[in-house]
């Protein structure tokens, strides 16, 4: 049987330009706001993280009241916990995993928000790929789980 | 009153992933999340088992974004 233990982790050692724009990322939801160049593209400046939830106005600003900012903080401690680990992870701890699960979504949709170009595509593109390839080994651990 | 939370398709995520936060995240087990997942392929959205008071369903909602997915939340 293969063993999946450390699968989830391999691929990170060699994202080096999506730990860039994590860097990136990490600053502007500090909010540094010197823009700074990933490629040809200037990245920065987070505004909206996530969609509102109802298209009820009423509904959609109570829960950003209630929810916006814990939620901004934990993206923000899950990409800062990603950026200690990058590169040395053992594909063993749930939080490590959590961590850059939440870490390399908001990325995405960080970069999603920004013009369109080739090379950020590319590294939107390795996020999206490298948060499968962990959902799927990490699915394939379960007891209970069936192909 | 109850409120509830719908699940909504979209463009970032897949079925690892989708299934992965159901499970993890929301609490569902392994089939259920499953099952919701390919009922979200099929038809675009699915509403998730979870029908709580607007505080809790809020929670839910909001670690469902912090996790990635699109969720709408409502009265039930």
């Amino acid at each position: 049987m293969t063993d999946t233990r450390h699968a989830w982790s391999a691929g990170f050692r060699y994202h080096s330009q999506i730990r860039q724009a994590m860097v990136i990322f990490e600053a502007s939801l500090r909010g540094v706001r010197t823009p700074t160049r990933l490629g040809r593209v200037t990245l920065g400046g987070v505004t909206h993280l996530f969609s509102p939830v109802s298209a009820d106005a009423t509904i959609a600003e109570e829960f950003r009241r209630a929810h916006t900012q814990g939620m901004r903080a934990e993206v923000l401690r899950s990409v800062q916990h990603a950026l200690r680990i990058w590169g040395r992870l053992d594909g063993t701890a749930q939080e490590d995993f959590d961590a850059l699960f939440v870490a390399l979504a908001q990325l995405a949709r960080f970069l999603q928000a920004h013009p369109a170009d080739p090379a950020i595509q590319r590294v939107l593109d390795e996020c999206l790929m490298l948060q499968d390839d962990m959902s799927s080994a990490w699915l394939r651990q379960q007891p209970t789980w069936q192909e | 009153m109850m409120w509830r939370i719908v699940l909504w398709d979209d463009d970032m995520n897949t079925g690892a992933t989708m299934t992965f936060v159901l499970h993890r995240v929301v609490g569902l087990t392994l089939a259920q999340a499953v099952d919701l997942t390919h009922q979200v392929g099929r038809e675009g959205f699915a509403q998730v088992p979870v029908i709580a008071d607007q505080q809790e369903t809020g929670v839910v909602a909001a670690r469902m974004q912090v996790f990635g997915l699109r969720v709408e939340v409502a009265p039930a």
